[in-house]
């Protein structure tokens, strides 16, 4: 029989057996919960980490695309309307390197298309309104030339003929004008003329403008019979036309502008025009040759040529692109001005015959009549010697063609001035007694 | 390029205007009869300082002496610009600008005639 103290140990001892037991389990399963509790708190805390960088991301593109809306693209509008606003970079340099950066920088590139595309568009459009409009005045201005050069012809009082004159010479402003706009707006000159003697084209330009008085011409050519041809013969009369506004415009109105033609030694010829003004900036030199670089014709808008357009060198440039003559701005006058030169190849010259085509100041025609009518023959190799090119050519109707038909029966007379007055006297005083009775008449 | 011409619309390049620098009056205050006969001084000195309207029509003259009015019409120039012109060349000396109608003595009847017959079919 076991004692009560005995049992009582043995109970101490299993009890305290237990309680060890006990604590050793719980201590290690406290080091397992504390271990777990660590690799949780590191993970939230990596993980409230990446929310923090996704946050700041988030924020970084916000920021980026906030910046390209406010900033970069009305930069960049700016910039196409004028090349000298800087266009803003990225504002977090941090995404330079990543896939997002070209994204922001094709947004840039479409804007960019896009407005170029659609003011091509728009440009075509207004050049083709205002060369309608233009080619229409233009046409209805000739026809009102036409009409003036009638009334000169009837009317020899002084008074009149000098507002015919005031007409004749408004009008051919007024043509100048139209002209220009519309070959910057991609239209012919509108002329073939016959082939004309390189003096009447410089002075023929000249009367296009307003203080054509001031406009000095010197010939220095050793061949008076050199003529410009036909096709080429307007386009230069354009272009020399908008060098010399060019020069009036840039000096005061008691200077002279010198318009010299020479022959230089490989056969051209150069117009010389040379103003005592005050001479072009240099931006001025720059711009003007951007726009008669025959590489810029392509790339010129009509929104691009200032307020007030600048169409006067617009309007050369794209006739030196189709025809093929030259013109510089860029040199200094002897009086510090403009020089201004134009320059007519060889195979735009030609000679006119005399013999066939007496020299005349209006008209190239000749009175008395060849044998056979020389000029509605196509272009040919023997009209144009130079590229052969196969543009359909028209020719200005023969003004005298009526009295060529009945040729012959005048060709023969004895002329002799006497007799021609004689004719004509009778004939006038015959006219003015037939007439007399019928005056008296009104009269009463 | 659009094709637009005008060729039968459009005048001569050189306006007669031009040819006169604007002047309707000759410089020796003359008006010249249309039946006037004009005529090149013979052995008038060469005139280098002529400008090319000028020079060409002296070289009409001088190539057929005829009345103003058909000197009008074969050089395509408007009688009052071509006054202008010869007034020019008549004060460098170069042509001589006879007398007019006026002075040519009473027109013969079968003429007259003729001329009536002619308006009247007209």
């Amino acid at each position: 029989m076991t004692s009560i103290p005995e049992t009582a140990a043995v109970m101490l001892g299993a009890t305290t057996a237990a309680g060890a037991v006990a604590t050793a389990l719980l201590a290690r399963s406290r080091r397992a919960l504390v271990a777990r509790s660590t690799v949780q708190s590191e993970a939230l805390n990596a993980s409230q980490k990446r929310e923090q960088a996704l946050q700041d991301q988030i924020q970084q593109f916000g920021d980026e695309l906030q910046h390209l809306v406010a900033n970069r693209l009305p930069g960049l509008a700016l910039n196409l309307v004028s090349a000298h606003h800087p266009i803003p970079g990225l504002k977090h340099e941090a995404l330079a390197g990543t896939v997002y950066a070209p994204l922001y920088e094709a947004v840039l590139g479409h804007y960019s298309d896009t407005v170029a595309k659609e003011r091509r568009r728009i440009d075509a459009s207004a050049r083709a309104a205002l060369r309608g409009a233009c080619q229409d005045i233009q046409a209805l201005s000739y026809r009102l030339q036409t009409q003036v050069e009638g009334l000169q012809s009837d009317f020899d009082d002084p008074r009149l003929l000098d507002s015919l004159f005031k007409v004749d010479h408004l009008n051919e402003q007024a043509i100048r004008l139209v002209q220009k706009a519309a070959i910057v707006c991609g239209a012919w000159p509108g002329h073939v003329r016959p082939d004309t003697y390189v003096v009447e084209i410089v002075s023929g330009a000249s009367s296009r403008l307003h203080g054509y008085e001031r406009i000095k011409i010197s010939s220095r050519l050793l061949d008076s019979n050199l003529a410009v041809v036909g096709r080429a013969a307007e386009p230069i009369a354009v272009a020399l036309t908008e060098l010399m506004a060019n020069a009036l415009e840039h000096s005061r109105d008691d200077l002279a502008v010198e318009a010299g033609l020479i022959q230089t030694g490989n056969g051209s010829v150069c117009v010389i025009i040379d103003d005592a003004g005050t001479g072009m900036s240099a931006e001025a030199v720059r711009r003007g040759v951007r726009l008669l670089s025959v590489e810029e014709q392509q790339d010129t808008l009509l929104t691009e040529l200032g307020d007030p357009p600048a169409l006067g060198l617009a309007a050369i440039g794209r006739l030196v692109a189709d025809h093929g003559f030259q013109v510089s701005i860029d040199q200094v006058s002897p009086y510090n001005g403009v020089r201004a030169v134009l320059t007519i190849p060889p195979h735009l010259l030609t000679t006119i015959d005399e013999e066939k085509e007496p020299i005349s100041a209006m008209a190239p025609l000749p009175a008395a009549p060849p044998a056979a009518p020389q000029w509605p023959t196509p272009a040919g190799p023997d009209r144009t010697p130079d590229d052969g090119s196969d543009l359909p050519q028209r020719h200005r109707r023969a003004r005298t063609e009526p009295a060529r038909s009945d040729a012959p029966d005048v060709a023969p007379r004895e002329l002799n001035p006497e007799t021609a007055r004689d004719t004509w006297s009778q004939f006038q005083a015959g006219l003015a007694a037939g007439l007399a009775p019928n005056d008296s008449k009104e009269d009463q | 390029m659009s094709g637009h011409w005008y060729d039968d619309e459009a005048g001569p390049m050189v306006r007669p205007f031009t040819l006169t620098g604007g002047r309707t009056r000759s410089t020796e205050g003359e008006r010249y009869d249309l039946l006037a006969a004009v005529s090149a001084v013979p052995d008038a000195e060469p005139a280098a300082h002529l400008d090319h309207a000028r020079s060409a029509l002296l070289d009409r003259i001088r190539a057929r002496a005829c009345p103003l009015a058909e000197l009008a019409a074969d050089a395509d120039l408007p009688i009052g610009a071509l006054r202008v012109l010869l007034g020019d060349l008549v004060q460098a000396g170069l042509v001589r600008v006879g007398q007019g109608a006026a002075q040519a003595g009473r027109p013969d009847v079968r003429l007259l005639r003729e001329v009536i017959q002619g308006l009247r079919r007209l």
